[in-house]
């Protein structure tokens, strides 16, 4: 598959993904269970950092204007997120992938997506340390969900090398 | 089945990573478990302290947020924001009654928490505005 045919298309399933997301209830602000993640590592792995962002930059967007949150405060916690937790996985698949799998690239996504979030929070919106008292219980739902999510992306990737939909020598992961 | 699939698949960066979390999580929450019941509640609007709120004093407090009017209710167990305006539910919803505890509207950029055990005088008033 060409990658301009590859980008909108894991795009549209991770808006989709997304959007499934949104109606899940959260027991913690801010948290998702990463599953649009997901689709932005395939992308990562099969056709490289820069297009796992077009892939995010994409969801977080359309996801938000389906959602009519585009612009509002959730969307820049979701876009800044997004993107710092989509070049934090890439940096791992590129260049620590003798180190990671993608179980561990998950999780160090998840912590960055988190984190990221609660800097900016902070700095956009409160200006006070109160947050650090969500720090336990968002450190615990990283580990939840980037594991989760990392044992499905593992699996997606080796079914999807065995299609052989993607050319050989895109392949990262 | 797990185990093995575990096995053959994780590396040494994901345990690293996966030891780093759990020590944070021990960790921190060891660091933020040693608070008290407070006796004091502060409202916040946009970052500024507009209200001191004394929990054993239970009443509505009207606030003026960003956006719109909210109200703060101290009731004998805590404190809440009552604000069904308020667009993220789960971060402004319940009560609080631990020093450190927070809760915050984002949009209306109301905020209320615990302060600790500072009492005020029975002579004083049992809350201030500035």
């Amino acid at each position: 598959m060409d990658q301009r045919m590859a980008i909108p298309i894991l795009a549209a399933f991770a808006v989709v993904v997304h959007l499934v997301e949104l109606t899940i209830p959260s027991p913690v602000p801010f948290f998702r269970p990463g599953l649009a993640n997901i689709v932005a590592l395939i992308g990562i792995v099969f056709l490289g950092i820069t297009a796992g962002l077009y892939i995010t930059w994409i969801r977080v967007i359309v996801g938000s204007l389906f959602a009519g949150s585009f612009l509002s405060p959730a969307f820049l916690l979701s876009f800044s997120g997004g993107t710092a937790a989509t070049l934090a996985m890439g940096l791992c698949v590129v260049y620590g992938k003798n180190k990671f799998s993608l179980i561990g690239t998950c999780l160090v996504g998840a912590t960055v997506h988190l984190l990221t979030q609660f800097l900016v929070a902070y700095v956009l919106f409160l200006g006070n340390g109160l947050f650090l008292f969500l720090v336990p219980v968002l450190l615990l739902c990283a580990l939840v969900s980037g594991s989760l999510t990392g044992v499905v992306s593992h699996l997606l990737v080796e079914k999807i090398k065995h299609t052989g939909i993607f050319q050989p020598a895109l392949v990262h992961g | 089945m797990l185990g093995k699939f575990l096995i053959q698949t994780l590396k040494s960066g994901d345990l690293f990573v996966t030891g780093l979390l759990l020590a944070g999580i021990i960790g921190s929450t060891v660091l933020l478990s040693t608070k008290s019941e407070g006796e004091m509640g502060i409202i916040e609007v946009d970052g500024k302290n507009v209200r001191w709120v004394n929990l054993d004093r239970p009443g509505n407090f009207p606030v003026q947020g960003k956006l719109h009017p909210a109200v703060v209710r101290v009731h004998s167990d805590g404190l809440e924001i009552l604000d069904n305006r308020c667009s993220n539910p789960s971060f402004h919803s319940g009560r609080i009654s631990r020093e450190g505890e927070f809760r915050i509207c984002f949009p209306n950029r109301v905020l209320i928490r615990i302060a600790g055990s500072k009492r005020l005088n029975s002579s004083e008033p049992d809350a201030v505005s500035w």
